[in-house]
């Protein structure tokens, strides 16, 4: 169907947007922000907070922008007198009931409601002394959440969450009037794999984050746009920080990918970038153990030795597995490595069927079963083998037929289904070297061990389940001594006379926007902040 | 006394009016017939445009234009909705015509129902009322094995079923799209509009909702012919009204006059007038939605939509509640603003929050700890909090709130002077 | 769970579940079939009815608690409800109850101690023309005076009392 274009007049501003369209989305996608709690873009439109009320010449009452459609030639008014006034009215009303704990509230500096009571409430007597309708605080909703009935401005956001998105249904509003009151049913808590979500939609302090409750003070925080990397469905994600320290993650909104959403296993996999076991130095095998050694001699000795068994037994006794948890950079300079650097084509990326699992649904919301964020990447970039080419299995029984000796794994792969050939291989293998970023059973068989930075800490872009390649930024300077993969690979190179200047991520993708056809054309900028497809 | 001409309330002397036969007797259930076997529904509607009829539910919207306006061209079901949900206050005239004249409601949403093409009708009625549900619930029986009702009517090929659907108690369900909430099997939140239930109502399908009197009025149009009706009262506001009058009068109860009688036609020569001598104070006269009369304005009152405008009041729901000089207007606005409070669905700030306060803003003026200030924030209370919601009952809210205050504003006064009610006793609790 | 209606019931629940367009409008008629046996909708009532709709509990409790008349738990054998409202108001309904309160011993929200009788106040009941008036569980009384409520009230702790509660 084709769309119309409409014309239309906000503040002065004279705007074309496509019939149908309600006003707070014209305005707000113009720049235009007109101030709301229960309008959600990604939720059913319920118009309960009367707060966007709006002027529109001709009508005779204020309509609500949320839920009246643009038409060609409407005049809206949204800062005006009789709007302000509107507005003022209604952040008064929420106040009446509202316990005002801004100072003990979690929601304290992305609260709706704060700002308004700071500019005009504080001094006011008309609300803050009266009696106010009493409700249930500090109500335990299990894992994620803890409810807060009486901050609640009932704006029905969670209850829309998880009717329309989960159709779980856990959160109603029981009784009516002002006396209307948020909750699950005997409070039993909310176990659904995305209930994290309505911490961030609640525009105030009734639903917070158990994980993230009186940690930090946002204000303190900085956010970094990133991709979460816990599957290949690649929902864009703020990692907010201070200090090298990840206190949360939180959706960023995407329409083509998560929406404003994504899922409590995602959300709460951040720990792992503050883990204690991260690995930090690198490891060199001595005897029984691995143990700390600086840079230079690890990688000398990795140099060393895979130009030992290239120059005795050829380049065709090495191989290398690439791991989807790379970024195309990290992966695309992997590649150069093994070919360039190593000169063989011996490689795969495949450890556990990841190129079957990379689109296939794990529920019906957002998560899918290949917990890689690159794996389609992966299989743009070319990384598995051609023409009867060894693959993952081929390559570790040729290493325990001792026809390969050298291994080259950018992560640990102990969750390789045939454990016995696995160990069988890499008791066999000569000489093993693995990137890992936290230490781990994984590393046992390896001879060197080179720290990795996870995603937070580096540039770079992942390619997800539909082909979208999207960007990660970097949060902060990567923990200890570790690095990103493709500076490794980059300096790998080096020592074997592939001489590259890639100072930093963006000049590898550069490079690789003209090597790699799949990519070809891509900039950056082009990707921006919501990614773009590689064009088929 | 002025004779009214009985369009709802003619057969009503007849014990038995509530009976098919007896429906039948009195020369019921002839115009749906005519209707059915001779109109084509573009022609019912016609009629129903031409008798100027206006809806008894409290807006008085034109009920043909409103038939018109169904979305006739949609694939989808569509429906009718009886609303029989009468709670708005000082009204009891859907009662009287669910338990004494069952048969001309329902004659009337067959007819209605065969003019907007619909196959399923539902009479929703107040949980409250199970007197009118058994009734209702009995006259459709009837209706069906008489095949006034069900598959095929009197070989016609019309089809149509009518549910009996009991409310569990809320003021807020007889909001036409709260009540489609409630239909749907959820909370009674009235809905965002547009789209206007004609185009989109229950479970997203066209459908029109009436309210009880207007559609029990139908049939005597049809019988009668538009313009004969169209004849009666003001050119305006045609046809007769169900009066409810509660209050300080001798004889309360539901009288049927013609539209443009004078409003103290309807209190002295109906009524009786006031009970015990008492001297009038003043009149809301459709109900707490809409703004009170003092004595003058009452004087000066005419019973039908415009002229009642014009006085800034309204017709409303036809409740027509007298309040003699015994009564007390601060606790009687208290009792209001807690009806709406209690009753308001909570969805929109501005009502949820506000009716709340101002129950609170009027409590102290009650127990005589008023302060005149206050008297103001509760003007401007009532004003912020209406206009701007998603139903009507904000701005009803509103209204007893402004009109007690600004009418009676002395009483108000007087009892922040006298520390409570000085002149009635009636100040308890 | 302890939770069984009766056959009749279940039949009437079955009725209802086939009779709308869509499934849903059958849950008031539902909540009102449970509550004429049991005389309210308690949790165990609420899980059930969820799971006949496929609702989450919550869902249901949202509705039920919406209307005034469908109480969550079981209240004396006589409900009664006076109405508040502006035209009983003004005919005085404050007088019946005080009465009501003296009679019964109970003040507004409360259940006599034998769990005969439990006293509420309503919003108007639509008797506006025969205030002061009553709801007692489903049925209206009209036109009331100390007098015919004293009666009343007799009539129905000896009821209570001959058949038991
Ligand atoms: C709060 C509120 C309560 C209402 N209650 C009733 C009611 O009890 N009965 C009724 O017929 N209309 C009631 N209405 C009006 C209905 O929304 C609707 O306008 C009416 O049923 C239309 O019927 P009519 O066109 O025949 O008048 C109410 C409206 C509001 C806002
Ligand atoms: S808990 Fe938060 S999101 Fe949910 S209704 Fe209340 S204010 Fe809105
Ligand atoms: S669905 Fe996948 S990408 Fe999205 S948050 Fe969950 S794990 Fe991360
Ligand atoms: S105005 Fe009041 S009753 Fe109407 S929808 Fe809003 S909150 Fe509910």
């Amino acid at each position: 169907m084709k769309t119309y274009m409409v014309k239309i007049t906000i503040d002065g501003k004279e705007l074309e947007v496509p019939e149908g369209t309600v006003i707070i989305q014209a305005a707000l996608e113009n720049d235009i922000h007109i101030p709301h709690y229960c309008y959600h873009p990604d939720l059913s439109i319920d118009g309960n907070c009367r707060m966007c009320l709006v002027e529109v010449e001709g009508m005779p009452k204020l309509p609500i922008a949320c839920a009246t459609p643009v038409a060609d030639g409407m005049v809206v008014h949204t800062k005006n007198e009789n709007v302000t006034k509107a507005q003022e009215s209604v952040m008064e009303f929420l106040l009446i009931n509202h316990p005002i704990d801004c100072p003990i509230c979690d929601q304290a500096g992305e609260c709706g409601l704060q700002d308004y009571y700071m500019n005009h409430g504080l001094h006011n007597s008309r609300i803050g002394l009266r009696e106010k309708v009493l409700k249930r605080k500090v109500i335990d909703l299990g894992e994620m959440i803890v409810l807060d009935t009486e901050r609640c401005i009932l704006c029905s956001r969670c209850i829309r969450f998880f009717d329309e998105v989960t159709h779980t249904g856990e959160l109603q509003f029981y009784k009516r009037g002002d006396r209307t009151e948020i909750g699950t049913y005997k409070d039993q808590p909310i176990d659904n794999s995305y209930s994290g979500n309505v911490v961030d939609i609640c525009p105030v302090g009734a639903l917070t984050s158990k994980d993230f409750r009186f940690k930090q003070r946002v204000w303190f925080l900085k956010g970094t746009k990133s991709v979460c990397p816990t599957c290949s469905t690649g929902c864009n994600i703020r990692i907010d920080h201070t200090k090298g320290v990840v206190f949360r993650l939180v959706p960023r909104r995407n329409p083509e990918v998560n929406k404003s959403w994504m899922c409590d296993k995602g959300r709460m996999a951040y720990p792992l970038i503050n883990g204690e076991n991260r690995l930090k130095y690198p490891m060199i095998r001595n005897g029984e153990n691995l143990e700390p050694s600086p840079w230079e001699e690890a990688l000398d000795r990795v140099v060393k030795e895979l130009k030992k068994i290239k120059e005795e037994s050829g380049p065709e006794a090495i191989a290398g597995i690439a791991s989807p948890q790379g970024t195309n950079e990290d992966l695309f300079l992997f590649k150069k490595w093994i070919r360039e650097g190593i000169g063989t084509s011996l490689m795969d990326f495949r450890v556990n069927d990841e190129d079957k699992k990379v689109r296939e649904m794990e529920d019906s919301i957002l998560r899918r079963k290949d917990e890689n964020p690159n794996t389609r990447g992966a299989l743009a970039l070319d990384l598995v083998p051609k023409n009867g080419g060894l693959d993952t299995k081929g390559i570790l029984t040729a290493v325990k037929e001792g026809k390969i000796k050298g291994l080259y794994l950018q992560r640990p792969i102990d969750h390789f289904p045939d454990k016995t050939l696995l160990k069988e291989a890499l008791e066999k293998a000569e000489f093993v070297v693995m990137h890992a970023t936290h230490n781990g059973e994984g590393m046992r068989a390896a001879h060197v061990v080179l720290p990795s930075c996870t995603y937070a800490e580096k540039d770079g872009t992942f390619t997800n389940y539909e082909d979208r390649v999207q960007q990660i930024h970097r949060a902060f300077p990567p923990i200890g001594e570790s690095r990103p993969d493709w500076e490794i690979f980059r300096d790998l190179l080096v020592h074997f006379g592939v001489s590259l200047s890639f100072p930093t991520a963006q000049d590898v993708f550069l490079q690789l926007s003209k090597e790699e056809r799949a990519f070809q054309g891509m900039t950056l900028k082009g990707i921006g902040d919501l990614g773009r497809r590689i064009s088929s | 006394m002025r004779e009214h001409k009985k369009i709802l309330t003619a057969n009503l002397d007849d014990p038995e009016s509530h009976t098919l036969k007896s429906y039948e007797a009195h020369g019921g259930y002839k115009a749906f017939q005519k209707a059915l076997k001779e109109m084509t529904p573009e022609e019912i509607i016609e009629e129903m445009k031409k008798s100027g009829l206006r809806g008894r539910g409290g807006a008085g919207f034109p009920t043909g234009l409103k038939w018109s306006f169904m979305d006739k061209k949609s694939p989808k079901p569509k429906y009718l909705v009886n609303n029989s949900d009468e709670s708005e206050p000082g009204t009891f005239k859907d009662r009287l015509l669910m338990e004494r004249n069952t048969h001309q409601m329902l004659e009337g949403m067959i007819i209605a129902a065969y003019a907007l093409d619909v196959h399923l009708a539902f009479v929703y009625i107040r949980g409250e009322y199970t007197s009118c549900i058994e009734n209702t619930e009995r006259a459709v029986e009837e209706a069906k094995e008489k095949g006034y009702l069900g598959k095929n009517i009197l070989g016609t090929g019309f089809d149509l079923e009518i549910i009996v659907y009991k409310g569990a108690g809320a003021y807020i369900c007889g909001d036409e799209t709260g009540m489609l909430s409630s239909l749907e099997g959820k909370r009674g939140y009235p809905k965002v509009k547009p789209p206007f239930p004609a185009i989109q109502g229950l479970f997203g399908c066209p459908t029109v909702v009436n309210n009880t009197e207007t559609l029990a009025t139908v049939p005597w149009i049809l019988q009668n012919g538009s313009d004969t009706y169209a004849k009666i009262g003001p050119e305006k506001s045609p046809g007769t009204r169900l009066f409810c009058v509660s209050g300080h009068v001798k004889k309360p109860g539901v009288y049927e006059l013609e539209m443009g009688s004078p409003l103290m036609e309807l209190i002295n020569d109906h009524c009786g007038g006031m009970q015990n001598g008492s001297r009038l104070k003043g009149i809301i006269p459709g109900g707490p939605s809409v703004p009170i009369l003092t004595a003058e304005e009452c004087d000066k009152a005419i019973l039908d939509f415009d002229s009642m405008k014009e006085i800034g009041s309204h017709l409303g729901s036809g409740g027509v509640i007298v309040f003699g000089e015994e009564a007390c207007m601060v606790r009687s606005l208290l009792v209001l603003t807690e009806f709406f409070a209690d009753e308001s669905c909570g969805q929109c700030t501005p009502c949820r929050e506000g009716t709340g306060w101002a129950v609170k803003l009027l409590h102290p003026f009650v127990e005589g700890k008023g302060e005149l200030p206050d008297l103001d924030l509760l003007m401007d209370v009532a004003d912020r909090m209406k206009f701007r919601t998603v139903c009507t009952l904000a701005d009803a809210a509103a209204s007893p709130i402004e009109s007690f205050i600004i009418k009676y504003r002395k009483e108000f006064e007087d009892h922040i002077a006298n520390g409570g009610c000085a002149s009635h006793s009636q100040t308890q609790n | 769970m302890s939770f069984e209606l009766s056959e009749k019931a279940k039949k009437e629940i079955e009725r209802e579940l086939g009779r709308y367009p869509v499934k849903d409008s059958a849950l008031l008629p539902v909540f009102w079939i449970v509550h004429n046996e049991r005389g309210c909708v308690d949790d165990e009532a609420v899980e059930y009815i969820a799971g006949l709709f496929d609702f989450s509990a919550a869902k249901v409790l949202g509705v039920l608690s919406f209307y005034w008349m469908l109480r969550r738990k079981s209240a004396g054998k006589y409900v009664i409800s006076l109405c508040k409202n502006i035209s009983c108001y003004l005919r005085e309904y404050e007088n019946i109850l005080t009465h009501l309160q003296d009679l019964l011993k109970v003040q507004v929200g409360e259940t006599t101690k034998d769990g005969v009788f439990t006293l509420q106040l309503a919003e108007c009941l639509g008797s506006c023309g025969t205030a002061p008036m009553m709801m007692v569980n489903n049925r209206y009384y009209e036109d009331l005076t100390r007098e015919r409520v004293t009666e009343l009230v007799e009539g129905w702790r000896k009821e209570a009392m001959t058949n038991g509660k």
